[in-house]
């Protein structure tokens, strides 16, 4: 026999493939920690950086931001204790006091200052450059800063959400801090027994990457998991409830999901027609049986819970004898229109079954799935008719600027239905530039208005907010803003 | 054999660079700007271009491709264009799952493959036969995306024996390599089977009986050993396969392996760890493909490389 199968090098060579497979992680002390089941690998936990939704929401663990949103998404104190205008566009904020970063030193005005430097050089390409290029920070001692606006924006309050980081460019004062990061794997995290807001209770986080629905949902069935949060197909979760021993908590949420309309179209143009087409969608029904309950009709960006929501606006309920009538009016019968989404099965099915809908009304709608990258390109260069889409996590009602005003048609900005509206460009301007938050309601209100009169979208619905976990976990809360900040609050 | 090696390695660097040119070409034809996938939509359009100068995306492909060749010949294959980390290193991380996988699935199918093909073949036309025949046309019936959940189903969540997903340890890859050695195993066993029958008529055998060998001896040392060679080449076809990473498995197991890589990478438009991933695919093609034609030579004394 060669002598290269001898039976010793064939076991070691047997030995050397299979080694690292009998490797395993040790294993966390399930009475003290917390698993959690995440769709997707985060690229930066840094808040000055990240771009990635759960980089975002991982990061928001590990770094506090001077401010936070309430249950109403209204800017409340975090970092920041409190602040007052000292002068026109110009405000003083004090710092807490007796908080610390995770490296032992005080957060001081200095740190703030360090997070502002690193987000503004163009070298480390922050995507909040943009807008943190728009206001002007002075030092005034170590528990004090002035912000002075370059412009009037009133949105800057809520991007002091992002976290500050010390000026050793790691550590966060969170209540969590970092303990390993295996890229695509898993996030380990620590509780921070300092924290200024009470210890978190669950003292080891691992956020486990599953990429697939099923085998997420099987690790949550298996026990091998705690928890998934916003990761479960609507339809798999009555199956997995079926297990009394698994707990669900729910909560309005506020991502948002629309139809996406290119108003160059010259079928599309025709308020008529758009507003044809939002007539012929049945959203309970896919609602009911796509979304098996979890999500809610939406006729405005800014969910019932914001501040800003305006009661009263119109809704458009399906009624296919007025659809039809307004295209007859419109002088549009049998429109070809394509619907483009992702390849995400769940989109796809939405887009099927928005397409059946609107064929009852008289439109022949392609639906279209492409990768993410190829629509997004698509849809920056208008290249297409309709496109369903969402907006996660919508707290700042200013969006409106960027997606309404005819200066941000892309690649300026996201006005990606090419809406060219005056009074909208009025309104959304004006939003911009006022403080007083009662004002900003009545401008808000108004543009939410408009937007349902002249349709340059129709709304669908928001996508609630679900965990699913097992029931030796105590305290499982959600709020609105799709984030991990309520693992703090969990216990076994 | 060493000459034959030599040879065989010397045609491994034409091939890389073939592949590599084709790759480098076909994957900046694919739409979508990476620089989205690595700024996000926020991102001012300043940054956008001095992240395009930087990465010289804004160069034509003709300029871009001679620095890209050198890189690769200096051992230099760049970074992500996500993470930043070095392309080797995705790749090792990587790799090596996707050869335990391919390993342990291999092990499984001629496990499972070598005795029924054996067994089917000597108890021609028997309900043996017609039973080991049966199941490997349900084998190759069953699509890993289907197999997989359902082997989940039984072996973690009804019995508890096994975990879901993941790879953590040994006993995480029995339920891939199962899932994936199945339908290897169906395609193995009957053409371990359709060999050993036309094995089992030559006269040499009738000889070896005549000798008073014993039937053990005459069906495992000379008969399979003969039946081997169309194994072999199925079993190499298969193994190269493998090694590309066996997306759908490592999908639905959670295994870190090469195809989860290329396809995350893809849609990200990851291009240098794309670049990566296809050539190691490549040279895993060609490795396997010699190693197949020296097995040959060892199985076969008579075959002659070369």
């Amino acid at each position: 026999m060669p002598k290269f199968f001898s039976k010793f090098k064939f076991s070691l060579f047997f030995l050397l493939v299979f080694l690292p497979a009998c490797l395993t992680s040790p294993k966390p002390d399930r009475r003290t920690s917390l698993v959690v089941a995440i769709p997707s690998a985060p690229f930066s936990l840094d808040p000055r950086v990240a771009k990635d939704a759960e980089g975002q929401k991982i990061g928001a663990l590990l770094y506090d931001g001077l401010v936070t949103l309430d249950e109403n998404q209204a800017v409340v104190p975090l970092l920041a204790e409190r602040w007052e205008s000292s002068g026109p566009w110009r405000y003083r904020f004090h710092l807490r006091s007796g908080v610390f970063f995770s490296n032992g030193a005080a957060v001081t005005s200095r740190d703030v200052a360090c997070t502002f430097a690193a987000i503004l050089d163009g070298k480390n390409l922050s995507p909040l450059r943009g807008d943190f290029q728009k206001m002007d920070l002075k030092v005034l001692d170590d528990a004090a800063f002035e912000i002075a606006l370059k412009e009037p924006f009133a949105p800057f309050f809520v991007l002091l959400k992002k976290g500050i980081v010390a000026c050793d460019g790691v550590s966060g004062s969170g209540p969590y801090t970092l303990v390993s990061h295996e890229p695509q794997r898993r996030v380990v995290l620590q509780a921070n027994e300092n924290y200024f807001g009470g210890a978190p209770k669950i003292k080891t986080l691992i956020f486990e990457v599953v990429k697939e629905d099923t085998t997420r949902v099987l690790k949550l069935m298996k026990h091998e998991v705690d928890l998934v949060q916003n990761a479960i197909p609507p339809l798999l979760i009555p199956k997995i409830l079926e297990n009394k021993k698994i707990k669900m908590a729910a909560a309005p949420g506020t991502t948002f999901a629309y139809l996406g309309m290119n108003l160059r179209d010259p079928v599309l143009q025709k308020k008529e027609v758009r507003q044809a087409i939002a007539l012929a969608i049945d959203r309970d029904a896919v609602i009911h049986y796509l979304w098996k309950n979890f999500s809610a009709k939406a006729d405005s960006l800014l969910s019932p819970v914001h501040w800003a929501h305006a009661p009263g606006l119109i809704s458009y309920e399906r009624n296919l004898d007025r659809a039809k009538k307004l295209l007859r009016e419109a002088g549009i019968l049998h429109a070809r229109l394509t619907l483009k989404t992702s390849t995400v099965k769940d989109r796809v099915e939405i887009a099927k079954f928005l397409s059946h809908q609107l064929g009852e009304a008289g439109f022949r709608v392609k639906v279209q799935p492409n990768d993410w990258g190829i629509l997004f390109r698509d849809i920056k260069r208008g290249n297409f008719q309709l496109y369903t889409s969402t907006w996660v996590g919508v707290v700042e009602p200013d969006l409106y600027y960027n997606i309404l005003h005819s200066s941000q048609i892309p690649p300026a900005g996201d006005n990606r239905n090419f809406f060219m509206n005056a009074a909208a460009d009025a309104l959304t301007l004006q939003g911009r530039r006022t403080v007083d938050p009662g004002e900003r309601k009545k401008i808000y209100h108004a543009i939410q208005k408009l937007v349902q009169e002249e349709l340059p979208f129709i709304g669908l619905w928001y996508e609630n907010n679900v965990a699913l976990y097992w029931d030796d976990l105590k305290g499982v809360t959600l709020t609105p803003t799709p984030d991990y900040r309520n693992f703090v609050k969990v216990s076994r | 054999m060493i000459s034959y090696l030599l040879r065989r390695l010397g045609m491994l660097l034409p091939i890389l660079f073939v592949v590599s040119t084709i790759v480098f070409f076909l994957i900046h034809l694919i739409p979508g700007d990476p620089v989205d996938f690595i700024l996000g939509e926020q991102a001012l359009a300043v940054d956008r271009e001095a992240l395009r100068h930087e990465l010289r995306l804004d160069l034509p492909l003709r300029e871009q491709y001679p620095s890209f060749m050198k890189g690769l010949a200096t051992g230099n294959w760049g970074k992500s264009l996500l993470d930043e980390r070095p392309v080797l290193q995705h790749l090792r991380e990587h790799y090596l799952a996707t050869v335990e996988l391919a390993a342990a699935a291999l092990f499984v199918s001629l496990a499972l493959a070598i005795p029924i093909g054996i067994f089917a073949a000597l108890k021609k036309y028997s309900l043996y036969d017609s039973g080991a025949m049966f199941f490997s046309l349900l084998a190759i019936s069953m699509p890993n995306f289907w197999l997989g959940p359902l082997m989940i189903l039984l072996f973690s969540i009804q019995l508890g024996w096994l975990p879901v997903a993941g790879r953590e340890g040994l006993m995480s890859l029995i339920l891939p390599s199962c899932t994936l050695g199945a339908a290897m195993a169906a395609i193995l066993s009957r053409m371990t089977r359709a060999s050993m029958l036309e094995v089992l008529g030559k006269e040499y055998l009738l000889t070896a009986r005549a000798k008073g060998l014993p039937e053990r001896k005459v069906v495992w040392k000379h008969a399979l050993k003969n039946a081997l060679n169309p194994v072999i080449t199925i079993v190499g076809l298969q193994l190269g396969a493998l090694l590309a990473g066996a997306i759908v498995t490592e999908k639905i197991f959670n295994w870190p392996g090469l195809g989860s890589l290329l396809i995350d990478s893809i849609q990200r438009r990851d291009y240098p760890v794309v670049q990566g991933c296809v050539l190691v695919i490549a040279f895993g093609y060609v490795f396997i493909n010699t190693l197949t034609d020296c097995l040959y030579r060892w199985v076969d004394p008579r075959v002659r490389l070369g």
